[in-house]
């Protein structure tokens, strides 16, 4: 079944529609929002820049190219200059994650809380953990099975086990997985339940229409109200939609600041305040065949080290990618690519106090963030539990790839020794960020936040923000339950008002 | 059987015959056809009964100074299964100005076989990816990465640019720019080694070795 009813690609020309609700977006939080709205019966038109993917034998360089903004180079300039990933296709960047779900931590609500205790009234706990169960009971949340598991997760518990720290198999949002550990360049199978997958064909069913390859450009606002939303289509062709009730915005922590401020909607700190996850890897050489292409994506985590603002995860690769994570160059590294079945790439996403800013550049988002000092020591630590979790469940050697640093440690002493003698330098680390949030903050104070509590915008009208841009700060998990979560909860505010 | 190439677009700003103002044309004028009466042909299309696209009449009409004169041609077009799938080409963005000359793309080459030390590669379908997709920030950065990598070696002690150096100058130049303390020495490498191995593993024979 196609998902969707026009194609930007054959739009020459204007083209103008009507709706009750538009939502721009297609990810987690758009898909979210439209399967909300239209099973009440609300006329919804999702817009999504993206097109439809064809997730089937591409992989490496194609699939990055189909699937990913920029082919997944978008840069955040600071201190450390890192990629940022996201998807730029129907069902968002769900289609290329690694299907990790993770419910809202309780602490982070609490701290929103005591924050501003608007937020408290907005946000009841006990509606949150309602949605998110209904949420994951739809996804197929479950944990990742052993027999799909593959040795790079299998290991990684060892590892964790061996150390006497706290992990456990990774709960996804999936039906059937066969391990074929491709999730990052979209399911091949349509075993993992991305939104193109799940809540976008029950939207659909439910009347919904999606309209992809529409890139919009701005809210149209007339009075102070959002009227509707205008762009260009992937020919070529302008378009505008008019919305009846409401504009819900849901491009991204990146993308919806920036058509914020494109669209004159620059009061309060639009676009600033971005924090994120970055995340650090480190290689190592299992003396069996690991074959970390194959296996669960990400099937196992280690949590122990989770109140230290540390996750680690396994971690699975295309072929082309965990070979430019193998140290050497020339002969070395064609010595080792012979062998590259015995490599394995696990990460840990470190939950950063560091703080960015958004802002819209000429073609792309111009987007700065910058590591404090607490978030590059939390960082070579992490590098350090990694290398020694990989010694612990047997590697022969572990790559830090930090200069300055022995480029092979084949000991846990050594790797100890990381921790006091590593890098303190932030761009000394190779880091990317796949989990954004706070670009357009939510809370009572206008002057501080760019949405109230209940997603409404603080100015216009008839305008909500449902993605994690709302967030007041990162979490420290996963996020996309806890964005379709509260986005399922801006829908109700939508479909009430 | 039609053996030109057309667009079907929406009648709209294009001369039509009487009596047609609705439904889909076929626009050859729009395809890459070769000079002759086809460049000026176009077939508007209705649908046989209302509500089903699945039986279209078309009938040829040529347009000249603006005026259309209408021909004897009609045709029916049956469906014969939908189609659920179109592949998608994102028009390709015209960052031109980016592309790599041959020169360079071939200093690039060199640098990608002595990283991997495979011999020559084939990248014709790699670079056609690379200049299809939308990628500014790699597109503008491998320029200066790639003049880096191949005139460095000129001032750290090689004496030549890195295409002039034996395999094995080759080899030690390029591990000793992977320990460089200069943040964009480093960044170049990491990159160009990435894109390497993004080219190595396009090839479907490579891949399917590496993964048995
Ligand atoms: C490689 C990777 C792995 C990840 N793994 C996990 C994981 O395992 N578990 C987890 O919980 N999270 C994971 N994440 C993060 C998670 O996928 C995102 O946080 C989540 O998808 C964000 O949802 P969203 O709806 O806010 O934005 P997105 O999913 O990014 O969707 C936004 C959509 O809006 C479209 N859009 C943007 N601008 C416009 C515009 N102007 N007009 C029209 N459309 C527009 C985009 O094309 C995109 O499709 C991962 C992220 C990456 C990059
Ligand atoms: S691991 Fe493979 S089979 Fe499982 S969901 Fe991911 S891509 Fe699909």
């Amino acid at each position: 079944m196609t998902l969707v009813e026009l194609d930007g690609r054959y739009v020459h020309r204007r083209h103008e529609a009507e709706t009750d609700v538009v939502v721009v977006g297609s990810g987690p939080a758009g898909a979210t929002v439209a399967r909300h709205l239209a099973a009440r019966g609300i006329s919804v038109i999702v817009v999504e820049e993206g097109h439809e993917a064809k997730v089937s034998e591409v992989s490496g360089v194609r699939a990055m190219a189909a699937l990913y903004r920029d082919m997944g180079t978008s840069l955040a300039f600071g201190n450390v200059s890192m990629p940022y990933l996201q998807g730029r296709v129907v069902g968002g960047t769900s289609v290329i994650n690694g299907a990790i779900s993770w419910r809202f931590p309780r602490a982070v609500l609490d701290q929103w809380t005591s924050d501003d205790p608007a937020l408290g009234d907005a946000l009841p706990y006990d509606l949150l953990a309602e949605t998110e169960a209904r949420i994951e009971e739809r996804l197929h949340v479950r944990p990742t099975e052993p027999s799909v598991a593959g040795p790079k997760n299998l290991l990684l518990a060892r590892g964790a086990e061996a150390l006497g720290v706290a992990h456990r198999p990774i709960r996804r949002n999936e039906r059937g997985c066969v391990g074929e550990g491709r999730c990052l360049h979209g399911c091949p199978h349509g075993h993992k339940l991305s939104m193109d997958r799940s809540f976008l064909p029950d939207a659909v069913a439910d009347g919904a229409r999606i309209l992809a390859g529409m890139r919009v450009d701005r809210v149209l606002v007339e009075h102070g109200r959002a009227r509707g939303v205008a762009g260009v289509s992937a020919a070529g062709g302008p378009f505008a939609i008019r919305a009846r009730h409401a504009v819900v915005l849901a491009a991204s922590a990146i993308q919806t600041p920036c058509l914020l401020r494109r669209s004159g909607l620059d009061h309060g700190p639009v676009g600033d305040g971005l924090t994120a996850h970055p995340g650090v890897s480190v290689t190592g050489r299992f003396p069996e065949p690991v074959r970390n292409w194959r296996g669960a994506t990400q099937g196992h985590e280690v949590i122990g080290y989770r109140d230290e603002g540390l996750k680690l995860e396994a971690l699975g690769f295309d072929l082309s990618i965990l070979a430019s994570r193998i140290p050497g160059v020339g002969r070395e590294l064609a010595r080792r690519l012979a062998e590259i079945d015995r490599y394995a790439v696990w990460g840990a996403a470190v939950r950063a106090a560091g703080r960015g800013r958004v802002r819209p550049g000429p073609t792309r988002p111009i987007v700065t963030y910058s590591l404090t000092a607490a978030d590059v020591e939390k960082t070579r630590r992490g590098v350090r539990v990694l290398g020694e979790t990989m010694l612990a469940a047997g590697a022969v050697e572990v790559y830090p790839g930090v200069p300055g640093f022995a480029p092979i440690v084949r000991d846990r002493a050594d790797m100890a020794r990381f921790e006091r003698e590593g890098s303190l330098t932030a761009s000394d680390y190779a880091m990317s960020m796949t989990h954004l949030f706070g670009t357009a903050r939510m809370g009572s104070e206008r002057a501080s936040s760019v949405v109230r509590p209940d997603f409404r915008h603080h100015v216009a009208e008839g305008l909500y923000v449902a993605d994690s841009s709302v967030f007041p700060s990162n979490l420290g998990v996963n996020p996309q339950i806890a964005i379709m979560t509260l986005a399922d909860m801006c829908a109700s505010n939508v479909a009430r008002a | 059987m039609t053996e030109w190439h057309y667009e079907v677009i929406e009648p709209h700003g294009v001369p039509m015959p009487r009596g047609f103002d609705r439904g889909l044309l076929i626009d050859y004028s729009r395809g890459p056809n070769a000079p002759g009466p086809i460049r000026i042909s176009k077939d508007p299309l209705v649908a046989l009964s209302p509500d089903n696209a699945d039986q279209l009449l078309g009938v040829t009409y040529l347009v000249v100074g603006g005026r259309c004169l209408e021909t004897p041609t009609y045709f029916t077009l049956e469906r014969e299964h939908p189609i659920d799938y179109v592949p998608y080409e994102d028009p390709a963005p015209s960052f031109d100005a980016l592309r790599l000359t041959a020169i360079e793309r071939r200093w690039a080459e060199q640098l990608f076989s002595a990283i991997l030390a495979t011999g020559e590669l084939d990248t014709t379908a790699f670079w056609r990816c690379m200049e299809e997709a939308p990628a500014p920030l790699v597109r503008a950065g491998l320029r200066p990465m790639v003049h880096t990598l191949t005139f460095l070696p000129v001032v750290s002690g090689f004496g030549r640019p890195f295409f002039a150096l034996s395999p094995e100058a080759r080899e030690r130049f390029l591990a000793a720019a992977s320990g460089d303390r200069r943040y964009f020495v480093r960044q170049a490498l990491v990159t160009l080694k990435t894109l390497a191995c993004f080219a190595y593993y396009d090839d479907p024979i490579v891949r399917a070795r590496a993964e048995s």
